[in-house]
């Protein structure tokens, strides 16, 4: 992507409309991270952008669809997404599998072309039949769960990516899938 | 562990020499394969695309009634398709690229020649209904990527694509460019790299500006994105 993904790009794609806390069963959360390399150094600027299947479409009030695409700009290596909480997903819409909660993640900086990962939250009872958490060794599952921050509000998780080296975030091929 | 959920593994990527940035963070691991059942939650869902003003594909201009920018003018134009050949209308495409000079409008930039500010710096447009799309840009000059060794980056502009199920952000490149031999970034494409590079036609226009068709695949064989099947 380069270093210099234009600012007023920022503006635009953010989860839509956001409802107030309860409606439809949706949930405000905040899901925070910094994103670092192998050096532990904060990645000062990305592209992040997320979505979650789980709420995708979901009829609002007013019959407005619920539009989880979301995107930050990130300028000091710290994202903060605005969100609602993921919900669990069904086989019927999953092709075969319980999906426990979770936010795609989709991430473009210096020096990398592209990293997708999932990210789940901590203390959801589907996360040990989650087939992207079992696709990895049972070591690398909690790379990939955020904590929850006790008294926040919003709700807030939290989780760091760290793109090589000492707790390397798992990330997910988006050439080529499994067979 | 059912067989389903053996663990598979899937590209590892590789670093560009002489990149810093892609040094300290292209992950050491291999990508994992993304398992079957969660092949769905990793595409783009159903974006909606933001209204574009008038001109907004212009970036020889900050708005349609300014004076253009120094540099050449050069129309940007192309197809995006899927595998198969088809269409993708309603796909939004974001640009940026580098002014006559090599800079960029961002505060990180620490090139020192001036910034134009009569140049835009980024555009958006929609593909139509056959995908096509068209920008007007200045064709950016090299940049000075590390200054400690002299390594300059070709001329490039930079493209963003959003549409259903397409998330893409790629490079378009300039024929015959020397630098192109040295760019890390360029020779990591590997069997890709023509698909990179812009092919320069004469424009039948009345104002007489050269241009670049540089058409994008999605999905496939030659994908650079997972798509839904219909």
């Amino acid at each position: 992507m380069g270093p210099y993904f234009p600012a007023a790009f920022a503006r635009d794609f953010h989860p839509a409309p956001l409802p107030p806390a309860g409606q439809a069963g949706l949930v405000p959360i905040a899901l925070r991270g910094a994103i670092r390399d192998e050096n532990g150094l904060i990645v000062p600027v990305a592209l992040v952008e997320s979505w979650q299947p789980g709420n995708e479409g979901r009829l609002l009030n007013g019959s407005r669809p619920f539009r989880s695409f979301n995107r930050e700009y990130v300028r000091n290596g710290h994202f903060s997404l605005a969100t609602v909480k993921p919900r669990p997903i069904s086989p019927g819409t999953a092709g075969g599998a319980w999906r426990a909660p979770h936010v795609t993640l989709s991430l473009y900086c210096d020096g990398i072309s592209h990293l997708m990962t999932q990210i789940f939250l901590a203390g959801e009872p589907l996360n040990g039949r989650d087939p992207v958490l079992c696709s990895l060794p049972s070591r690398l599952r909690s790379r990939l769960i955020a904590k929850r921050l006790p008294r926040s509000t919003p709700l807030t998780y939290a989780l760091d990516i760290v793109l090589r080296g000492n707790k390397e975030t798992p990330f997910f091929d988006d050439q080529v899938g499994e067979r | 562990m059912t067989r389903s959920m053996r663990p598979r593994l899937g590209r590892r990527l590789r670093i560009g020499e002489t990149d810093l940035a892609s040094v300290a963070r292209t992950p050491r691991c291999r990508l994992r394969a993304i398992p079957l059942a969660a092949r769905a939650s990793f595409i783009t869902p159903l974006v909606t695309v933001p209204k574009l003003a008038p001109g907004e594909n212009d970036l020889t201009r900050r708005s349609p009634e300014a004076p253009r920018a120094a540099g050449e003018m050069i129309l940007i134009k192309g197809r995006i398709v899927d595998e198969r050949g088809r269409s993708r209308a309603g796909t939004l495409l974001e640009i940026w690229n580098a002014d006559a000079n090599g800079r960029y409008d961002h505060p990180d930039d620490p090139a020192r020649v001036p910034l134009d500010p009569l140049f835009a710096g980024s555009g958006r447009t929609l593909t139509d209904s056959d995908g096509k799309y068209e920008f007007l840009t200045i064709r950016p000059a090299p940049y000075l990527a590390r200054a400690d060794i002299d390594r300059w980056r070709p001329a490039h502009i930079h493209l963003s694509l959003i549409g259903p199920a397409t998330r893409l952000v790629t490079q378009m490149y300039f024929p015959d460019d020397p630098l192109l031999f040295s760019d890390p970034s360029f020779q990591l494409l590997d069997e890709a790299k023509g698909r990179h590079i812009g092919r320069a036609f004469s424009s039948d226009g009345a104002e007489d500006s050269p241009g670049f068709e540089f058409d994008i695949v999605v999905a496939g064989a030659r994908q650079s994105w997972l798509v839904a099947d219909p």
